[in-house]
């Protein structure tokens, strides 16, 4: 692997088959996942829709394969990619799935400032292993936040309303996120070691007893010297 | 008329799939969906179907879970998964076949087909089968092995296989159609499995499917003649059980 590490400017001019091959495998079963919910237009005879969604699809696969190929993308291209997918998402669950992304703060959105998908784990694992069957919605908050010295990226999934007798189905083993913290860390390894930008993992229960809202936010916070 | 359930915990699968059958395979009835594996659990028992399509990944569980709930199952299903490495499995549970997401139409007409194949071949339906995880039905005449290799996997008809040989902690396959498979787990394995199907294993390195030796050699060692020319050493200590093999052979067309 060779690398020259310019950190004044973020760039990082990395062989990094490590990273595409990481991107390749959270990605490949929301490919066919998408491909079947837009078949599912086809059947139902309503061309507008199957032809909306698999525009989506294509410009979602697009960016995908461009910023494989990158070490630091910019919020505009990680958040269009993350409004993609979730739309893609959201069609497998009919109304059960709603989700916003927000910017705060003074941030020029256009500069390569984070990772690619690095949440996308948290997000995928939030839609297969989280609250949709399990609550009346599931609601995924995508937050940007330009700090002093940092970008933090928060991402809020909650179910609401959710039956507590079916709440221990998620907790079972321990927590529903589990799973993609330890992805999500290993690949913080990986950037440290690469690039030394160090990533801090963050995450809060969300257990509001009153509304039976639950779930969690995970939060990372990112480097950043403007 | 074929009797169908649909599992699936995406609502546009299932109607994909109702759509699909209502086109492509006119015999099957839709009697039923369910969206998990309690629900479909229990539809099954109420509605008594001849065939389930059934996903993997559910959110209180999986499908092998809900086969696993039955003690005895009495109905065929056909898995639909978006995950292909699942088909393994799906033959493990004695799934008639296995279709992957986005459903191919082919793919759909011709596990109709097998269903309909295996309930005229099966009339006795109202004896339940005893299938339970892992178990081989014997019955199925044209039982299929899954054998994963690095690139791969395969689905062989056991009656297809002629041998199997021992490569360290490889098996080698030598299947009818003259190809060769190289599998990453022991012979021993592969015995256990395959002893139900009358293969023998007449020496160390060596497992055959007696459906296709073509001669035995006595002298000056003890040979098997395979039907693709294959010589293969019979150790002496296996010398009985092929012997008796072949006595018995002589008393039957085969």
């Amino acid at each position: 692997m060779y690398l020259l590490v310019d950190r004044k400017k973020h760039y990082i001019y990395t062989n990094n088959i490590e990273q595409q091959l990481t991107l390749t495998r959270i990605n490949h079963h929301f490919i066919f996942n998408s491909l079947s919910a837009i078949q599912s237009y086809i059947f139902r005879n309503d061309p507008l829709q199957a032809g909306k969604y698999l525009s989506s699809f294509s410009k979602l696969i697009r960016l995908i394969l461009e910023n494989s190929k990158k070490d630091l993308i910019s919020i505009d291209s990680e958040s269009n990619a993350l409004k993609l997918f979730l739309e893609l998402q959201s069609l497998r669950y009919e109304g059960k799935l709603s989700f916003s992304i927000t910017v705060n703060g003074n941030i020029n959105t256009s500069l390569p400032v984070i990772p690619p998908f690095l949440i996308f784990p948290i997000i995928e694992n939030s839609i297969e292993h989280g609250f949709i069957q399990l609550s009346e919605n599931t609601l995924i908050n995508i937050r940007f936040i330009k700090n002093d010295r940092s970008i933090s990226i928060e991402v809020e999934n909650t179910g609401t309303n959710i039956d507590k007798s079916k709440l221990n189905q998620i907790y079972l083993n321990q927590n529903y996120q589990n799973h993609s913290i330890e992805v999500i860390n290993e690949r913080i390894k990986k950037i440290w070691e690469i690039s030394h930008l160090r990533i801090i993992l963050e995450q809060t229960d969300i257990n509001n007893t009153n509304t039976n809202n639950f779930g969690s936010i995970i939060k990372f916070i990112i480097p950043f010297n403007a | 008329m074929i009797t169908a359930i649909i599992i699936d915990d995406e609502v546009h699968v299932r109607e994909t799939i109702i759509h699909m059958l209502n086109i492509y395979c006119p015999n099957v009835k839709v009697i039923g969906q369910a969206h998990s594996v309690e629900s479909g659990y229990k539809i099954i028992k109420d509605q008594n179907p001849d065939v389930v399509f059934l996903d993997v990944k559910m959110h209180d569980g999986t499908g092998y879970d809900l086969i696993n709930k039955f003690s005895k199952v009495n109905f065929r299903f056909i898995i639909i998964t978006a995950h292909e490495e699942f088909a393994i499995q799906a033959f493990k549970v004695n799934a008639v076949d296995y279709i992957l997401k986005p459903v191919d139409p082919t793919d759909l007409m011709n596990a109709v087909v097998k269903i309909s194949n295996v309930l005229n071949n099966n009339e006795t339906r109202d004896k339940p089968q005893q299938m339970t995880s892992n178990s081989i039905n014997l019955k199925n005449e044209t039982q299929k092995l899954v054998l994963k290799t690095i690139d791969n996997v395969f689905i062989v008809e056991i009656d297809e296989i002629i041998r199997c040989e021992s490569q360290n902690n490889y098996t080698l396959f030598f299947i009818k159609d003259g190809s060769t498979i190289k599998v990453s787990k022991t012979l021993k394995e592969y015995e256990e499995t395959l002893l139900p199907y009358s293969f023998i294993r007449c020496h160390q390195t060596h497992l055959i499917n007696p459906k296709y030796i073509s001669k035995y050699i006595k002298h000056p060692n003890l040979q098997l003649i395979m039907i693709n020319g294959q010589n293969i050493p019979v150790s002496v200590r296996k010398k009985e059980l092929v012997e008796s093999l072949i006595n018995k052979m002589k008393d039957q067309l085969i």
